[in-house]
């Protein structure tokens, strides 16, 4: 059943509202009613990231709220990461900057349902070199956050952090992220950068980690079952 | 001992395989990009696919991509005074397509040339900042993307200077 929706939404994403033969929102709702229900298998996870993540006709509520159901049924593949990330920054072929947000927002909170968490650490100098988009910042420092390691600690973004907060005016998200740089090189961030108010990073979204365990969980179970 | 020569020897062919799939990305990708956008077309990376052909055609001013007209090459872009008073140019009777190519060779070359300069710069200043800039006789499209794309910076002072930004340093090497 869902991926007659997702076909339907695929197809419709190609051209533009005006053209359409049928309307796009009955099958954007039963879709993400059906994906709050028993979340989204990998395939279909894939297919529907494809249509966030390229230039397409769709409306911005549709793809907000097709992203706010997004729930995956088991663990997130590379693959859709890759998709993610590429989808981040300026140019023509970007999604808009309010759907770049969202797709990082749900990046963090399905963060420990990755299935190879590399793919993140990889692109780690992808994700902060988009530090200067303020539209996006809050949301890149809250993922860099949890993707740092002691290894990524260099000093070219150390520099970049300091003068970019200094820029910003101690931007809470950015003094955040310093002191978790500082965890792990405590002698080298000095003190200065990192007094004031810092974000601490909680979870955008409560109940939906909730919600995404109950998914994850009754569908081990079905999985287990067969 | 052997140990190491093998570790050496590896990331010695590491780094030349990562060094031709560079070059094969500046030739096969960027280059046309890099050329539209020396030629006053739309930044590198807002427009990705065309190909060198269109470049002939050149580009209005608001930096859309100009239908391309046959035999009419009219090179409206910036030239140095001297070009404009000194000899006349004889390559008028180029045909469109080749210029456009050219154009995206030269800005292939120059890429290559710069990020070629700026590893050497680097490489030989051992940790004297100072002395890692490198001169860049104008300003090209090339030297923009970098900087652009934080590879590069500009001397604090002096905007014809470019130095590659260190990744290589870490804290405890």
């Amino acid at each position: 059943a869902a991926r007659r929706h997702i076909e339907a939404i695929a197809k419709a994403s190609k051209v533009l509202p005006r053209n359409r033969t049928e309307e796009v929102k009955p099958s954007v709702e039963k879709l993400n009613t059906r994906n709050y229900e028993r979340g989204v298998l990998p395939g279909d996870l894939d297919d529907l990231i494809d249509v966030l993540t390229t230039p397409n006709f769709l409306d911005q509520a549709s793809l907000n709220s097709i992203l706010r159901s997004l729930y995956p049924a088991s663990t997130v593949s590379g693959d859709v990461l890759v998709k993610v990330v590429g989808a981040l920054g300026h140019g023509k072929r970007k999604p808009s900057l309010a759907i770049q947000g969202a797709l990082l927002r749900w990046l963090i909170m399905i963060h420990h349902v990755i299935d190879n968490s590399g793919v993140l650490s990889q692109s780690y100098s992808l994700l902060f070199n988009l530090l200067d988009t303020a539209a996006i910042r809050t949301h890149i420092c809250h993922i860099l956050a949890l993707i740092t390691r002691r290894r990524h600690v260099r000093p070219h973004r150390i520099q970049s952090l300091l003068s970019l907060a200094r820029q910003t005016g101690n931007d809470q998200a950015l003094t955040g992220l310093l002191r978790v740089y500082k965890n792990y090189y405590p002698e080298i961030v000095v003190g200065e950068a990192v007094r004031g108010k810092a974000s601490t990073f909680a979870h955008p979204d409560p109940q939906w980690r909730d919600r995404l365990a109950e998914i994850q969980q009754a569908h081990a179970e079905r999985t287990r079952l067969r | 001992i052997s140990e190491l020569k093998q570790k050496s020897k590896s990331y010695d062919r590491e780094t030349s395989k990562l060094l031709r799939s560079m070059k094969k990305f500046i030739d096969e990708h960027l280059a046309a990009m890099l050329a539209a956008e020396e030629m006053g077309g739309p930044v590198v990376g807002d427009m990705v696919d065309f190909e060198t052909d269109d470049l002939a055609a050149g580009f209005n001013a608001q930096g859309r991509l100009k239908k391309a007209k046959d035999g009419t090459n009219q090179d409206k872009r910036q030239r140095r005074i001297d070009e404009i008073w000194g000899q006349p140019q004889e390559d008028e009777s180029r045909d469109a397509a080749t210029s456009g190519r050219d154009e995206a060779t030269a800005a292939a070359a120059d890429m290559r040339e710069l990020t070629e300069a700026l590893l050497n710069g680097l490489a030989q200043s051992e940790g004297d900042y100072s002395a890692a800039y490198v001169q860049i006789p104008r300003e090209t499209a090339a030297a923009r993307f970098l900087i652009r794309s934080k590879v590069a910076q500009f001397h604090p002072k002096d905007a014809m200077r470019l130095r590659l930004i260190d990744f290589g340093r870490e804290l405890d090497d």
